[in-house]
């Protein structure tokens, strides 16, 4: 029944997506066209105020579309599993946690694709795009790599481990809408408008917790290499992103576990449609 | 009354649903027997919809319980029970024939070709986007996908209300030209004259309780009147 659930939600939902995803892309294509064949900036002038506006507009449109993925699952689990269409999607023979881990699968495939996606564009465009938004000195240029660097663009496992931290991130941010589209329909009046409470109540309290749980380790890389100045860049953040790339997987594993079973917990229990 | 000793399908023990300081079923027990037709009529607000949803896992019971086929409601009875809510739950993003596709997938008892016929006779196109359609054409295909299921229990919640008469008349007569001898029907609708000449007992609900439940034919026989009159007079405001 799962396998069929995923094929339904599959089917309803990859039109939209592909939709999202090919406006990306146009977006992508016509900002990359634009700044190949835009002139440099001479030395003399330090900022192009209309290519920056451009490339901060573009930078937006592509977030946009990302957040509208997000918002547009969020919707779909709401419309889907408590509004009238509930009727169809309950009364189907399958457990609770088949409709949120069929939900949950499908949109986090798509959200996660939709970032990646987002990272691979943004980088050429900018890589392009930086020659005409300010003149760069050539000194300059050449620490653009180290910076890169810290994030472990160019080490494997680094990149792995990065995707691998975005794809349970995405995940861990699905299940907690869902998670507060579920809350908000503990009340009796105003289940949407609730359930937006609910979720930036679940974020700020999830937002606190992580700041709590990073404090150690923050504070430990201060006062350990608080002397370091030119190797820290290159030698030692790399070693750090990938710790946190761990621990941030890890955290929002536990996350992911805590939501979805909360959310199938409120829909066996707490089901009750208008 | 009803043959005590027909096998019921399904039994409900002490059913209580509050909602807040708002009793909507009160210490309810009641037997559905195998092979009838059950007609659950009641005004607004009596409790009939709440017990329906409580038969379908769509609410939680305050206490008491349910018991289809030996089973909770749930997974066992959703494969066997066939439900008609009386809203349009159709999504609107797909077609009549995904929406056939998504039955068969599902349900092992739906009959894909019936649909198919149902919908012909109805002069439904099958490649019909659902947005598309009328409120009361979607609600024919919602009929039409349950009564297409070989269930051991339908539960229609006001299967003719949005429909108009010649499709009523067209829905009655498939109800009874498809009922089989060891399935149930349990019926709520306030047209009772409609759905009179096919039912075979009834349950009358009030303020969340049974207030009676018997064959249609003993009330006229007793009471002389038919079955919508003898609702009205019951239940005068």
């Amino acid at each position: 029944m799962l396998k069929k659930l995923f094929k339904h939600e599959w089917m309803e939902t990859w039109k939209i997506s592909t939709l999202l995803l090919a406006v990306m892309f146009g977006l992508t294509a016509v900002s990359q066209l634009y700044f190949h064949f835009a002139p440099s900036l001479a030395p003399d002038v330090e900022i192009h105020v209309g290519n920056m506006l451009l490339f901060i507009g573009y930078a937006f449109l592509i977030a946009a579309c990302s957040l509208l993925m997000v918002l547009y699952f969020g919707i779909r689990f709401y419309k889907n599993l408590f509004t009238d269409e509930g009727y169809l999607m309950h009364t189907l023979p399958v457990a609770p946690w088949m409709l949120v881990a069929s939900k949950a699968g499908i949109a986090t495939l798509w959200t996660w694709l939709i970032h990646m996606i987002t990272v691979i564009a943004i980088l050429p465009v900018t890589k392009t795009a930086l020659p005409k938004l300010a003149y760069i000195e050539p000194y300059e240029w050449e620490q653009i790599p180290s910076l890169f660097m810290v994030f472990g663009i160019f080490d494997p496992k680094a990149v792995l481990l990065m995707v691998l931290s975005l794809l349970v991130s995405n995940l861990s941010g699905l299940l907690l809408i869902y998670a507060a589209v579920s809350l908000g329909q503990l009340f009796s009046k105003h289940k949407a408008f609730s359930s937006i409470v609910c979720y930036l109540g679940l974020s700020a309290l999830v937002s606190a917790v992580s700041s709590i749980c990073m404090l150690p380790g923050l504070t430990g890389l201060i006062l350990t290499h608080a002397d370091d100045s030119e190797s820290f860049l290159e030698v030692v953040m790399p070693g750090i992103m990938q710790n946190f790339y761990i621990a941030s997987t890890l955290a929002n594993l536990l996350l992911c576990v805590v939501l979805f079973f909360g959310s199938c917990y409120l829909i066996k229990k707490n089901l009750n449609l208008d | 009354m009803p043959d005590t000793h027909t096998q019921s399908i399904v039994s409900i023990q002490n059913l209580t649903k509050r909602y807040g300081k708002h009793t909507a079923l009160d210490n309810l027990n009641l037997e559905l027997p195998k092979g009838r037709i059950i007609g659950l009529l009641g005004p607004n607000g009596s409790g009939k919809t709440t017990l329906i949803k409580l038969m379908n896992a769509l609410l939680v019971p305050t206490k008491g319980q349910i018991f289809i086929k030996g089973f909770h409601p749930g997974i066992e009875t959703k494969a066997c029970v066939s439900y008609l809510p009386e809203r349009t739950y159709l999504p609107d993003n797909c077609r009549v024939s995904h929406l056939l596709s998504y039955f068969t997938d599902f349900y092992a008892d739906f009959d894909p070709h019936k649909a198919l016929s149902m919908l012909e006779s109805l002069h439904i196109p099958v490649h019909s986007p659902l947005k598309s359609l009328s409120k009361g054409t979607k609600e024919k295909v919602q009929i039409i996908t349950v009564m297409s299921r070989k269930a051991d229990l339908y539960i229609l919640d006001e299967p003719i209300a949005g429909v108009d008469p010649a499709a009523r008349d067209y829905i009655l007569k498939t109800i009874i030209q498809d009922f089989r001898e060891d399935s149930t029907i349990l019926l709520s609708t306030h047209l009772i004259s409609d759905v009179e000449p096919i039912l075979d007992d009834v349950i009358f609900l009030k303020e969340g309780r049974i207030l009676l439940q018997s064959c249609v034919e003993e009330i006229r026989n007793t009471y002389a009147k038919s079955l919508d009159s003898y609702f009205r007079e019951v239940f005068a405001c």
